[in-house]
């Protein structure tokens, strides 16, 4: 019995079924791939931030690059007000605040429109 | 794996629906890793979302810059040409400038105008900050050169130049930590090709190269002792055409820990493939024979005595014009004279024995419905004795003009070839599974079938992908009544899925017409 304090049931299933199909003997990379985009596909986003940091904590680089991909997928070239919402984060700042923040970093907020999503 | 602490800080229990934030929860460590999937223009943005995100973008160590996407999200205005460019250059130093500090470790670069002073700043600064992996993709041409300064070369461990037209790089010292290499048009000198491949190069593992051009060298040495895998793609890219290869001169790897070989393209003036000893698949495709090779180009790879290079293979895969020039019956007498004229008769025997390919268990050929190259496949099946896989491609039918059409008619009458029973090693006692695709149902095509069949005493299964349109033809299910040595096998008919015909494989590779 090896315990492991971090990580809880669920997402270890998880993470052995995925170990499972990727050490298959016969799965070839298209087969691999598949599995791959139908294991990710159905998970809620809570789901993938269990899965990165099992994946980070037993060091399972494959799983690790396809979740931090995903989590990076939703974040791409999205206005703040969408990831805001998306990933439910609250912003302490004012809008002065975050005006002021904006004009410090004015080079990398040329040409962007306040509301544009 | 310092994770232990930061994981114990995010673990807050949780409700079953996540309306919480959670990815702030995350630690730096894995948001850096997310950030590594973003371009750095998102990523600095993410400063702005709240206070736990204001200044993790500082210590970000992946950076990806894409002059492109820059410019197509910041300026919807029309704007002069080159203005968001040097704007973009000017993200790139804020971002540099204003980090935290810490190591970065790698840096992405694509960059569809090449300024090159830009260039070789960011070199500078990199080579400062003890940059490990750099990737400069997808820029356009320049006479000036890219410079690497010294400290550079020797932290490097993954180096990437892929531009679109041909770029000139100046190094200053050997890359001593370098792992992976891959270079395509880049222009490098005698001297610079020798701090990226010589000897010197403990750590090179993979090196990938394409459309190179080396100046002013008769010889070009790979030498890397550590190196596993190694690709040269030897054409010049013209219009979606190849043109002749882009180095003319000679190719000489020794590679004692080399797993694996690729070669794409002419044939070269002289080729040496030595200490091939963990050798486990090659990859040879020839893309032209010049005329009258044989006097200037009798140190090629396809002269029997390299040939010995690619035996210790495990997996082997050749291209049409090498099974046709390389494994006729003639060259092969020509090996055997030459053995017995210059060494004694001892040596050549033992000569001889090194020439089977023992260690052979899976080949691919491309071939021709061409009585010579069905020759060249059987004797390649002689000296295989332990082969147990056979995948045989027909080669496309090529567009033929209509002034030749005539002369391709007489030509065919000549290719033809009988099958015969024969005793070849391979056949009786080791292949179990041959495939042949892109098959049309002419005489030589089942005659080649009759023959495998007739002589496969252990075959297990024959699998046919019959050329597009041909499935129903009559001619197959005469095959299917061919006698067969096997008592197992089975024939089944599969999907030829129409393959994307690779940029080299449109240009002029050995025309038929040259018998």
């Amino acid at each position: 019995m090896i315990p492991l304090p971090l990580i809880d049931g669920r997402t270890l299933a998880r993470v052995i079924t995925y170990l499972n199909k990727h050490t298959e003997d016969d799965a070839s990379d298209e087969a691999k791939r598949k599995f791959d985009e139908e294991f990710l596909y159905g998970m809620e986003v809570g789901v993938l931030y269990d899965a990165a940091l099992a994946a980070n904590y037993l060091d399972i680089g494959g799983l690790f690059h396809e979740v931090c991909q995903r989590i990076a997928d939703g974040m791409m070239n999205k206005s703040v007000e969408w990831v805001r919402k998306t990933f439910h984060i609250e912003s302490e700042f004012t809008s002065e605040e975050e005006v002021q923040i904006k004009k410090e970093y004015a080079w990398a907020w040329e040409g962007v429109d306040s509301n544009a999503d | 794996m310092e994770m232990a602490s930061s994981c114990k800080r995010s673990r807050t229990p949780r409700p079953k629906k996540c309306v919480v934030d959670r990815l702030s929860a995350l630690p730096d460590d894995i948001l850096h890793r997310v950030f590594s999937y973003l371009d750095f223009l998102d990523v600095v943005r993410t400063s702005v979302l709240s206070k736990r995100w204001r200044f993790v973008w500082t210590s970000v160590p992946f950076l990806n810059f894409n002059m492109d996407w820059f410019v197509k999200h910041n300026y919807n205005k029309k704007l002069e040409l080159m203005e968001p460019r040097y704007k973009f250059w000017d993200f790139i130093k804020w971002a540099l400038l204003l980090r935290d500090g810490s190591q970065i470790i790698r840096i992405c670069l694509y960059t569809d105008n090449t300024i090159t002073e830009q260039l070789n700043g960011l070199l500078r600064v990199a080579a400062r900050q003890k940059v490990q992996e750099l990737c400069f993709l997808d820029g356009d041409y320049t006479a000036d050169e890219l410079e690497f300064p010294r400290v550079l070369c020797e932290t490097l461990t993954q180096l990437t130049v892929n531009f679109r037209d041909t770029i000139p790089l100046r190094v200053t010292a050997v890359f001593s930590s370098l792992r992976s290499l891959n270079l395509t048009r880049v222009l490098i000198s005698c001297d610079v090709a020798q701090k990226l491949l010589s000897s010197d190069c403990v750590k090179l593992e993979n090196v990938y190269l394409e459309d190179c051009q080396v100046r002013d060298v008769e010889e070009i040495s790979i030498l890397a002792c550590n190196l596993k895998n190694l690709t040269i793609v030897n054409v010049c890219t013209y219009e979606k055409f190849w043109v002749v290869g882009s180095f003319d001169s000679k190719l000489r790897i020794s590679a004692p820990n080399l797993i694996s070989f690729c070669y794409i393209g002419p044939m070269l003036r002289g080729f040496a493939l030595l200490n091939t000893m963990s050798l486990e698949s090659a990859s040879i495709r020839l893309l032209r024979v010049p005329r009258g090779y044989e006097d200037e180009y009798k140190n090629h790879l396809l002269c029997p005595a390299r040939f010995i290079g690619l035996n210790h293979a495990k997996a082997l895969t050749l291209s049409t014009l090498v099974v046709k020039w390389g494994l006729q019956r003639d060259m092969l007498k020509v090996f055997i004279e030459c053995l017995k004229l210059h060494c004694s008769l001892a040596y050549g025997e033992l000569l001889w024995d090194t020439f089977i390919l023992d260690n052979l268990n899976h080949l691919e050929l491309e071939l021709r419905y061409n009585a010579n190259y069905i020759e060249g496949l059987v004797n390649l099946l002689k000296f295989s004795p332990n082969l147990e896989a056979l995948f045989i491609r027909f080669k496309e039918a090529r567009h033929i003009p209509r002034s030749q059409r005539k002369k391709k008619k007489a030509i065919e009458n000549r290719s033809s070839w009988e099958s015969r029973l024969e005793d070849i090693s391979c056949l009786s006692y080791h292949v179990k599974i041959i495939r042949i695709s892109n098959l049309d149902g002419t005489e030589i095509a089942l005659e080649l079938v009759k023959f495998l069949l007739q002589n496969g005493k252990v075959l297990e299964k024959m699998e046919i992908m019959p050329r597009n349109g041909e499935r129903k033809q009559k001619s197959f299910s005469k095959l299917v009544a061919f006698p067969k040595a096997s008592s197992k096998v089975v024939i089944s008919f599969l999907e030829y899925a129409q393959r994307k015909i690779p940029w080299f494989d449109r240009g002029d590779s050995d025309p038929e017409y040259d018998d």
